[in-house]
């Protein structure tokens, strides 16, 4: 192994790596999550939690288009109260982000209170699902609504929080007034509202017509917005969008993220193939005379 | 992974609730053990692992247990559904060796089409089907004119054998080099004991609810493994199984 570092720290939390499992990806199950957290990731996220289980919409909840790919599933998980099992199967030394997502200042809150456990290191509020009525982008629109679920979260616990952000052109003068209300930091992005039509049938291909897109197609897009929000706050920032190949890896990092998302790279691949991820970053890192990945971060905003 | 179209060549009732539906389509080399996702717009997508693919001719041994699989059974010749595939993992079929295929209900859908395959390659098989009583026989005259061996069992005792088919594993395992397994979870619990007994070299297709079927919304999880059925499988090792500790 190379002398390279690739740890690093999220609000105090120390990550063996920068990779992180993406909200919605293989961890709604003791079992993915354990085989993720062996697989090499720094830290998972959970599949977003509500207070109660949801079913989620029916297939298809994916669709396949040339720049990324839409999903629908609809937030189904199997409620914040399953919490303390679905970690149950997790070593002491793993790192979990917990996704909490509701429709009330008081689901957001109760989210809080249950993923008050030892073994949660983060919590993440989803303010930003673009394909579930009243339970994301209709939340981070709405900065006042926004800041009262950050209050109550704030409030609950002690945990770091995180805000899931989606493309809206206020979230800016939303990430400071987050970090006036005591947000820790920043996960960048969440997929964007669209649509796809299969050219066989003519018909939207999912169940819920609408989808959130992710892969490629959002990458720059995420790129220009953790750039801003660097660039303004220098607070820590999970960059997630379109992370395909070590490039994108090492794009996010230079443009200010601290710790890289990996999602839609998943797609057909099994969880292993993180691996290529880490090794492809930690070449560049070597190849480049970086001894440690920390000091890529935000170098492209160096004059 | 986009969707081709596929057209109802026919559809035919075989037993109660029990239908093969013939489609005409091109998609790419669909080995057995592979499955689709059927896609019926406006009213759902499932997996199904065809029981036969050959010069654009699929046919799909399906079982009606609701909404998707009953509007299924209604269609009609020359009407168009929208598949999407191959998905998952197929059998491993060597050139050589013994095997023995074994199965109950529709999971033998994937195992007669190895034995079609088998027979391709002059590849010695046993074909065991379980099933309930004579009225749910499927494909055994189809294994028999592939030039296989092919018994049947009955739990009422009402044709062939009286039992499971696994009475037959237990007694006649030492002749096979490779078991091949499809059935419900039951009874793949129960091959998977005995192979793992019998050190055996065995692979079993599993069903779980397949949504994305891409292996990313977690949903087909194996139980306590960690293995997805839609990417990892449907057909797994018991290697693999022991492996991701499977316990059954
Ligand atoms: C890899 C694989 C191959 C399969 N091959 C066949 C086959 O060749 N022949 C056959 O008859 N059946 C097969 N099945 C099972 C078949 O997919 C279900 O019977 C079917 O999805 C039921 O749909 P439904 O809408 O009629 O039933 P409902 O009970 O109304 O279904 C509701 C939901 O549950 C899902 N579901 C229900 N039962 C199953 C199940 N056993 N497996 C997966 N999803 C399920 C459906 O997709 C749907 O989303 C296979 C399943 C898998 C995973
Ligand atoms: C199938 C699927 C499910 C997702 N579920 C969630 C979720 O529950 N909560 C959430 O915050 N984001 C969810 N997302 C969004 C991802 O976490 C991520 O922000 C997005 O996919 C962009 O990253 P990517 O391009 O690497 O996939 C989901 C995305 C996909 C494709
Ligand atoms: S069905 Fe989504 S992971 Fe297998």
């Amino acid at each position: 192994m190379s002398g390279v570092s690739l740890e690093i720290e999220l609000s105090g939390i120390k990550l063996r790596n920068p990779f992180i499992l993406a909200s919605g990806f293989i961890d709604d199950d003791p079992s993915l999550l354990s085989r993720a957290w062996k697989a090499g990731f720094g830290a998972l996220t959970t599949k977003s939690l509500t207070p109660k289980p949801r079913e989620g919409y029916k297939p298809p909840i994916i669709a396949f288009t040339k720049a990324g790919y839409l999903n629908a599933v609809g937030l189904s998980n199997p409620g914040v109260d399953s919490l303390p099992r679905l970690l149950s199967k997790l070593p002491r030394e793993s790192k979990v982000i917990v996704s909490i997502a509701g429709s009330t200042v008081d689901d957001f809150r109760y989210g809080a209170e249950k993923s008050n456990l030892d073994n949660v290191d983060i919590i993440e509020l989803n303010l930003s699902c673009p394909h579930v009525k009243s339970m994301g982008m209709d939340i981070i629109h709405d900065i006042s609504y926004s800041l009262d679920i950050i209050d109550a979260v704030v409030s609950t616990s002690d945990k770091p929080v995180y805000i899931k952000l989606g493309l809206t052109d206020t979230y800016l003068s939303l990430v400071s007034k987050a970090l006036d209300k005591g947000v820790s930091g920043f996960t960048i992005m969440n997929t964007i509202k669209a649509l796809a039509i299969d050219t066989a049938s003519l018909k939207p291909i999912l169940s819920n017509v609408y989808g959130g897109l992710s892969g490629p197609a959002i990458h720059p897009i995420a790129v220009r917005m953790v750039y801003e929000v660097y660039r303004e706050y220098q607070v820590p920032i999970i960059g997630v969008g379109g992370v395909m190949d070590w490039e994108d890896v090492v794009e996010f990092i230079a443009a200010g993220a601290s710790a890289v998302g990996v999602g839609s790279y998943l797609f057909l691949k099994p969880v292993e193939s993180v691996k290529d991820l880490i090794n492809d970053l930690m070449k560049f890192l070597e190849d480049n005379g970086y001894g440690n990945v920390v000091d890529l971060r935000g170098v492209a905003h160096k004059k | 992974m986009n969707y081709v179209k596929a057209y109802v060549v026919d559809n035919i009732h075989v037993y109660r609730d029990v239908y093969h539906l013939i489609l005409r389509t091109e998609i790419e080399r669909l080995l057995p053990g592979h499955f689709i996702m059927i896609w019926i717009p406006e009213v759902e997508e499932v997996p199904m692992a065809p029981s036969l693919y050959r010069d654009g001719i699929m046919r799909i041994t399906y079982k009606v247990v609701g909404e998707t699989t009953g509007y299924m059974s209604r269609l009609d010749r020359g009407e168009k559904i929208y598949i999407r595939g191959p998905l998952g993992k197929p059998y491993k079929l060597n050139g050589y060796g013994r095997y023995l295929l074994i199965g109950g209900g529709v999971g033998v859908a994937p195992l007669i089409y190895s034995a079609h395959i088998l027979s391709e390659r002059g590849v010695e098989f046993t074909y065991v089907e379980g099933v309930p009583n004579s009225n749910y026989e499927m494909f055994i005259d189809e294994a028999i004119s592939l030039g296989g061996e092919a018994l049947l069992y009955t739990e009422d005792g009402s044709k062939g054998v009286k039992g499971y088919p696994t009475e037959y594993l237990k007694t006649n395992y030492r002749y096979y080099d490779y078991i091949l397994a499809c059935g419900p979870d039951e009874f793949n619990r129960a091959v998977y004991r005995l192979c793992r007994e019998y050190g055996l070299n065995c692979q079993i297709s599993f069903e779980r609810i397949v949504k994305c079927g891409v292996g990313v919304c977690g949903s087909c999880v194996l139980e306590g493994t960690g293995l997805l059925v839609c990417l990892d499988g449907p057909v797994f090792n018991i290697s693999t199984l022991y492996e991701y500790g499977y316990s059954p």
